[in-house]
């Protein structure tokens, strides 16, 4: 982490831009976690950024810089996610297969069909780095809560992906 | 961690790309941040323009003086609903009202904020030029000289600027800039040609913004006469201090319009480069800090901190002060670029918690890095050819590999050879807290005006 900001009682817009520069690719992830589709996931991220941006001086602590922010950037994304529920779909447009989308769609299928509290734990978990006492944190769970719908999480997505991938998944590992 | 687990942390980590629009992340946010900032300020003036737009149609019926002034007022409420100004910046605003006509369209040189070596130009285009929102008004410098010795000052403005919808009133602010320390002043008599144009319906595109069609508005052009042109106050400090055993000079502290500058130099015999300093400003007297922390406003291409500014509330208007150093960033000269040999797969130069991870080499190239300090990036925005060209670093993918450590991918598109030289960031550097504070006082000079910078 760097320490640039570690003195200062309140932290400058410069700071915070640094941060962002170091650990947008993180917050990106996090968000394609919770929205898949990597227009939404960079749509949330231009957000947060810039709410954290607007509200930076409410800041109190600058060592919580990092969940503070992405906080802000769940927050955004269940927003997203909650619009997304609410729109009437009046055309299907016919499904294009994209090589190169980021997360391969077998494994975004497979998080896809986990119950909502579990994909949460998994998106944190894999693909914000949360530790479980942070990821506890964020969901204002106890930390053996967390445990214990990871695993229920990782067990869930290990049968999915083998039915998915036709059992390679299984075989590999 | 289980096997599976560990397989699916990898799978997301590697296939995780992020897209090349999430280079421009912060960009964005400060580009709106500032539009923000700027619609927040104009509604509490307006009730101070309106005033003032009172006083002066009541006078207008009294004095004749004030009839042919009485025509700016609409414009002045025009700039102020949309920009931004302190009081004492308001004062200092110059009306120039200056037309330049492409044959197709008129653009408006209507006011000037200017100081010798910084200047703000406030230009009205046709107000309605950016329907979409994904319009966009693309300026190009052509020229910028002195009027009478034809001196070229196209390098203190920005070449290529691009601006977003609304475009409100029209108005688009273009600043031009000579860093603190140069010795090189703007002169009052100005010259500057540009180009514009309205670029349709644009997305990012590798290189930039992509339009869908180019709308050409012609070129501009405008001889300036900046009266109201205010003279930077520079005091020389020469102020010494030992940073680890390197030489730090504070040179001198310069006053401008908007910004107190501090500039500085660093011993040639200097074994290490001073890219960062941290610190304080302080009332000498009573001790009060008054600015908790500096910026960086300027470096040398090669690192070295050559100025920084101070900024904020309590930034006196003059008076006695202690500039107090606590910490910097130091990096060995010899290591001021990661340099990759391509064909040997390695580091020419071994970089404190920086490790090569991979190197391929082909159509496209891939370099790969691990560094130790989470979080932390290690390059600057450029990278050096065998050849000694300089091209833009392309935007990095980065990974969590273990414990506090990241890995930075970068893409290539041309076949690498030979030696590459990475710029390092001027933050990837060692933090040295200092053993006893570095503290040097000097007089602050009286301010023309006293606005904290955005």
């Amino acid at each position: 982490m760097n320490v640039q900001w570690s003195f200062r009682k309140t932290l400058s817009k410069e700071a915070y831009m640094i941060f962002v520069r170091d650990y947008k690719s993180t917050l990106y992830r996090l968000a394609l976690g919770y929205l898949k589709e990597e227009a939404d996931a960079l749509e949330a991220v231009d957000e947060a950024v810039y709410l954290g941006l607007l509200k930076l001086h409410q800041l109190k602590e600058q060592e919580k810089l990092k969940p503070w922010l992405t906080s802000i950037l769940i927050n955004e994304c269940r927003g997203i996610l909650r619009r997304q529920k609410k729109l009437l779909v009046t055309e299907v447009l016919p499904e294009v297969v994209d090589d190169t989308k980021a997360v391969s769609m077998t494994l975004r299928e497979a998080l896809g069909k986990l119950p909502e509290d579990l994909q949460e734990v998994i998106i944190l978990r894999y693909f914000g780095d949360y530790t479980v006492k942070d990821t506890a944190q964020e969901l204002n769970l106890p930390q053996g809560t967390v445990a214990t719908r990871t695993k229920k999480a990782l067990a869930l997505l290990k049968e999915e992906l083998i039915s998915l991938e036709g059992g390679m998944y299984h075989e590999s590992i | 961690m289980n096997p599976f687990e560990e397989e699916m942390k990898e799978k997301i980590r590697t296939e995780t790309l992020a897209p090349k629009e999430l280079a421009d992340v912060e960009e964005r946010a400060m580009r709106r941040y500032r539009g923000y900032r700027r619609r927040k300020s104009a509604k509490g003036l307006l009730l101070v323009v309106f005033m003032l737009a009172s006083f002066l149609l009541y006078t207008a019926n009294t004095e004749s003086v004030f009839a042919k002034r009485l025509q700016s007022v609409p414009v002045l409420k025009d700039l102020l609903a949309v920009m931004s100004f302190s009081a004492q910046d308001e004062e200092k605003l110059e009306e120039l009202g200056l037309v330049s006509d492409s044959g197709t369209h008129e653009v408006m040189l209507q006011y000037a904020l200017s100081e010798d070596k910084r200047m703000y130009l406030y230009f009205q285009f046709p107000e309605d030029l950016l329907p979409g929102e994904l319009d966009r008004l693309y300026v190009k410098m052509l020229k910028v000289s002195d009027q009478k010795t034809g001196e070229d000052f196209s390098m203190t403005f920005q070449e290529e600027q691009f601006f977003y919808p609304p475009l409100e009133k029209g108005y688009v602010s273009i600043m031009g800039f000579i860093p603190a320390g140069f010795d090189l002043k703007f002169p009052e008599k100005l010259h500057m040609s540009f180009e514009a144009k309205v670029l349709k319906n644009t997305t990012l595109g590798k290189d930039g913004f992509v339009a869908e069609e180019e709308v050409d508005l012609g070129t501009f052009a405008f001889d300036m006469d900046l009266q109201k042109m205010e003279k930077r106050i520079i005091e020389n400090i020469q102020g010494h201090m030992d940073i680890q055993g390197n030489t730090f000079t504070l040179e001198a502290v310069e006053r401008g319009l908007r910004t107190v500058d501090i500039t500085v130099s660093q011993d040639e015999e200097n074994e290490e480069i001073i890219s960062h300093v941290k610190g304080h400003l302080r009332d000498a007297v009573t001790k009060e800090i008054l600015v908790e922390d500096f910026t960086t406003s300027y470096f040398m291409t090669t690192g070295e901190i050559t100025s920084f500014y101070l900024s904020g509330e309590k930034l006196p208007s003059e008076g006695e002060v202690e500039l107090v150093i606590e910490e910097a960033i130091l990096i060995p000269k010899n290591q001021r670029f990661v340099e990759v040999d391509t064909q040997k797969k390695q580091l020419v130069q071994e970089i404190p918690n920086l490790t090569l991870d991979m190197v391929s080499i082909g159509k496209m190239s891939a370099l790969s890095f691990i560094v130790e300090e989470n979080g932390t990036n290690p390059f600057g925005f450029y990278y050096y050819t065998e050849e000694g060209e300089e091209k833009r670093l392309p935007g990095s993918s980065v990974q969590s590999v273990g414990e506090g450590a990241t890995k930075w991918s970068y893409v290539f598109e041309e076949p690498l050879h030979g030696i590459i030289k990475i710029s390092r960031s001027t933050y990837f550097g060692e933090t040295v807290p200092l053993k006893e504070e570095a503290v040097v006082r000097f007089s602050l000079p009286k301010a023309h005006s006293i606005a904290p910078l955005p």
